[in-house]
């Protein structure tokens, strides 16, 4: 039996599969932070139903990206897939998870480090020569998803808990400075001639995309899937700023995900 | 009021982390040899003696003519494929498979497929890509047509009787198919090159498609040429 997703070789089967490395990595997440919030200490603030079901959001998000079949077609068939698992474990899963710490908890991630250990991080596994050498073993493709997973959490970390918040308008250039720096890896992977990946140019085919559509449609997803969080962040952060603004004094310094009054 | 106490992280939970990480740095290295051939990690791009980066033959391998039974292009109806007379100063890509193999076949032709779609027209029209069937009994001629199709409509199918078929890649220089307890076919995985009458270079899975887009034009010229480059 296999513990992580990793890519095989063999002809994809819609059989499912066990992957307990992934249930114990997603079951020491969930089960942690129950462990944390069934105490009284943990969490006694306003709205902390709203942040447990946030975290709860994060966890169900890192087990589909993570867990067959998602996991699966992505470590080792489809670049297109694979953009998925980034997406969700870098860019959707992080934010979730954060919000759902108690409102106190702050994390000293400086924005110019989390902004360049992401942009890094996505640069270097998107890098062919990284991804096919890592994806072949489980522990190269349990690297990656835990690498992802720890530099969305620093990209997220200066937004949803910083511990000392940024002006609203250096918020949306952060996010903003992030949608440009995400276009690079876009147009490689989107105008490419050739496959760059030998992980995904010679896996045995699964659906009707050929390896350079595959590719194509793994640049569209990371453009537009990325896009729409990132866009969204900064819709949020817009809208934040506005009422801060409205309802009291000026200063438009907050988190930008608030589940604190 | 109490003070809220500094969040820690459970020792339960640390040592579950620690458990995963162990077991990714111990237990399950590679999944398995063949894990990292699947990826095409096994396959040397060093270019060769000639100049291609397929592996090439010291020697050419003279191919005597042969007749086998061939599917026409626009149908299914037999048609006889005659060597070299039908690919004479073309370069011909043979390769050896069935349309229910799971994995190899496909990927294979898939690469060759999307290499040749990068040619220009007078280049392209000077390759042939032969396919021939090593599980006549389950491949019909429908099949065959059908399957190449989803490649090349130009892709040439051959299907005739296992013991034919092998004496072509023994001539070939493959080893002949057998068939597995299973029912399944067994059969060599290198398209084979030829040109000039001869094997010249043999390109196992793990090709990619920048190798295909190096070597072509090479063997395509030499193949317009004498034939007697490399």
């Amino acid at each position: 039996m296999r513990w992580w997703c990793a890519a095989q070789g063999a002809a994809w089967s819609w059989q499912w599969q066990a992957y307990p490395g992934v249930w114990l990595f997603v079951g020491a997440f969930a089960g942690s932070y129950w462990l944390a919030a069934a105490r009284p200490w943990y969490d006694a603030g306003p709205r902390r139903l709203l942040r447990k079901a946030s975290f709860g959001l994060g966890v169900l998000t890192l087990w589909i990206a993570l867990d067959w079949p998602v996991g699966a077609l992505g470590s080792g068939y489809l670049a297109w897939v694979h953009m998925v698992q980034f997406l969700l474990i870098a860019l959707v899963a992080p934010p979730l998870l954060l919000t759902g710490l108690p409102a106190r908890v702050r994390l000293p991630v400086r924005p110019g480090v989390g902004l360049a250990v992401f942009h890094t991080v996505v640069v270097a596994t998107h890098w062919p020569a990284i991804v096919d050498g890592m994806m072949a073993t489980q522990t190269g493709s349990f690297a990656f998803d835990i690498v992802w997973l720890a530099a969305g959490l620093a990209f997220w970390a200066p937004l949803v808990r910083p511990a000392r918040p940024m002006h609203f308008g250096m918020q949306a250039v952060y996010l903003l400075a992030s949608t440009v720096l995400l276009t690079l890896p876009y147009i490689f992977l989107t105008f490419a001639e050739l496959p760059f990946y030998a992980t995904y140019e010679l896996a045995p085919p699964v659906g009707p995309l050929s390896s350079a559509e595959d590719q194509r449609m793994a640049g569209l997803l990371m453009r537009i899937g990325g896009g729409i969080v990132l866009w969204t962040a900064t819709g949020v952060c817009f809208w934040r700023w506005y009422q801060t603004d409205r309802d009291g004094p000026a200063g438009g310094k907050k988190p930008l995900f608030s589940t604190s009054r | 009021m109490k003070t809220p106490r500094q969040v820690r992280f459970p020792r339960v939970m640390a040592a579950l982390f620690a458990l995963v990480a162990a077991a990714a740095a111990s237990a399950c290295g590679p999944a398995s040899e063949s894990d990292s051939e699947a990826v095409g990690g096994g396959f040397d791009r060093t270019e060769g003696r000639a100049g291609l980066r397929g592996l090439e033959l010291d020697r050419p391998l003279p191919v005597e003519p042969f007749t086998l039974t061939g599917i026409e292009l626009t149908g299914t109806e037999p048609v006889a494929f005659d060597f070299p007379d039908d690919v004479s100063d073309k370069l011909a890509l043979f390769f050896f498979g069935f349309t229910n193999c799971p994995d190899i076949c496909p990927v294979q032709m898939a690469v060759l497929s999307q290499a040749l779609s990068n040619l220009s027209h007078a280049e392209r029209s000077r390759v042939r890509v032969v396919f021939a069937s090593v599980d006549p009994e389950r491949d019909t001629p429908e099949q065959i047509r059908q399957w190449l199709d989803t490649f090349d409509r130009r892709f040439i199918g051959l299907r005739d009787d296992l013991d034919s078929v092998n004496a072509v890649q023994v001539a070939l220089g493959l080893p002949p198919s057998v068939m597995s307890p299973g029912g399944e076919p067994g059969h060599a995985t290198p398209v084979v090159a030829v040109y000039g009458d001869s094997v010249r270079a043999m390109y196992p899975m793990g090709v990619r498609q920048t190798d295909w887009r190096h070597d072509l034009p090479i063997m395509i010229s030499r193949a317009a040429g004498d034939g007697n480059g490399g």
